[in-house]
């Protein structure tokens, strides 16, 4: 029988120690690496020296929804309720808020930091997507949700929403540490006709994809304006509207419907229109090359 | 006892059986269908197709939360039956997905029978892409146009 003795109980205790600060130091490496999405209570004096500060507003997506009409029928008996979508909207109790998926964006294999085509080279560690919105926002007005998040500095992206990527095109960005930025007005809408702006209220998915909740998001992006000014409960930054580029045709990694943002020049009643990969593809290349 | 309760759903399932149900020609549009463009050159289909296709085959339905089961049996069945649901649901996103990139491409889409479907497709995609990219590219001769 092996025998415990003090020399055994101090590699034991070595070993558990060792553990314990393993864990530690890779959480609060983890915690670094992570969003930090302030509460109107916990909004920081002053930009952290070692992330970035950015200014979101998410725009109201809509305050009704569509009635349906329930036919129970002997259906009932195998699960099955035919639900059919009326012409009327009824209003909802409370509005409907959206939230954005901003992801690391890893410009030379233009796909998330650390998937698919970017997947050799980021460790994983690095790949952390975070949603903003629709809660811990910091002010609320009659239109938007404001929301203060500090993040690593890096290249991001818009993703998309949490049922669809906007991988077809979408939005970068690259913000350095210790600078406050303003990021413009988002407007998300679900192509289901109800949107809170009349402007986007035409998107529609087909009859048949709605009825099975198969409904696509897309997004406007208003770019920030250079002198526009926060609320005053994040009003003491020098918010600088940041610069947006081009990201289109990365990878669908987290399994969602698919679409674009709505773009530039984009009226109503247009159709969104889906351009050749190649001309967009080419352009981070173009970059990288130039930057190595 | 239990036999009544089995007669009960079967004869459930046969009332509301699309079989009975009043005959609607396009009623299946959204799984038997195919993509147009009049004039449409192949290797642009092809390329078109394969592109939206890569797109949805990444579809995933999103996960629901895990019910407790009792025993391996029991766990087994539930299983078996959220895989068989899980796999409709993904054939349905990626038909949504084809549907919205196809149409954003400029294509439209035009319903068909079961039988018309399986002679286009026959062989699958490796067999069937010239025929379907010739089917997409000659004018249509059909009235029925779905929505994108």
């Amino acid at each position: 029988m092996m025998r415990f003795t003090q020399r055994s109980f101090c590699r034991i205790a070595a070993l558990s120690f060792a553990i314990c600060a393993m864990t530690l130091t890779s959480t609060a490496l983890h915690a670094q690496e992570r969003a930090t999405i302030y509460k109107p209570a916990k909004v920081p004096e002053a930009a952290p020296s070692t992330q970035a500060l950015l200014w979101f507003r998410l725009a109201k997506h809509s305050t009704h929804k569509w009635k349906v009409d329930a036919k129970i029928g002997l259906g009932v008996l195998i699960g099955k309720v035919d639900v059919e979508q009326t012409e009327e909207k009824e209003p909802l109790k409370k509005p409907l808020w959206p939230s954005i998926q901003i992801a690391p964006f890893d410009v030379a294999a233009n796909d998330f930091a650390g998937k698919g085509e970017s997947k050799k080279d980021v460790a994983r560690l690095m790949a952390k997507a975070f949603y903003i919105g629709p809660k811990r926002f910091v002010f609320e007005d009659e239109d938007f949700r404001h929301y203060l998040v500090a993040i690593k500095p890096g290249t991001y992206v818009i993703g998309g929403t949490s049922s669809t990527c906007f991988c077809w095109g979408s939005k970068r960005f690259t913000v350095e540490a210790g600078r406050a930025y303003n990021m413009g007005e988002t407007y998300v809408v679900t192509e289901n006709g109800l949107s809170y702006w009349s402007d986007y209220a035409g998107l529609q998915t087909a009859e048949d994809l709605t009825a099975r909740g198969l409904v696509t998001d897309t997004m406007k992006l208003e770019e920030p304006k250079a002198g526009e000014t926060a609320p005053s409960v994040i009003g003491k930054f020098d918010f600088t509207p940041v610069q947006y580029d081009d990201a289109a045709f990365f990878g669908n990694h987290y399994g969602r419907l698919v679409n674009r943002m709505i773009p530039e020049g984009w009226t109503q009643g247009q159709p969104l229109i889906l351009n050749a990969p190649e001309t967009i593809v080419e352009e981070p290349a173009a970059e990288a090359a130039a930057g190595g | 006892m239990f036999r009544k309760i089995v007669w009960g759903i079967a004869c459930a399932g046969l009332l509301t059986s699309p079989a009975l149900a009043e005959d609607d020609p396009g009623k299946n549009d959204y799984k038997w269908f195919f993509f147009h463009k009049e004039g449409v050159a192949e290797e642009v289909f092809i390329a078109d197709y394969t592109f939206c296709g890569e797109y949805g085959a990444r579809v995933q339905p999103p996960r629901g939360h895990n019910v407790y089961t009792p025993g391996l049996i029991q766990s087994g069945v539930s299983g078996f039956l959220g895989g068989i649901q899980r796999s409709s649901q993904r054939r349905q996103m990626f038909r949504a997905v084809m549907r919205k990139c196809m149409s954003m491409k400029g294509y439209t889409r035009f319903g068909l029978t079961e039988e018309e479907m399986d002679t286009l497709w026959d062989g699958g995609w490796d067999e069937a892409q010239g025929r379907v990219a010739a089917r997409a590219a000659e004018p249509v001769t059909t009235e029925r146009r779905a929505d994108p």
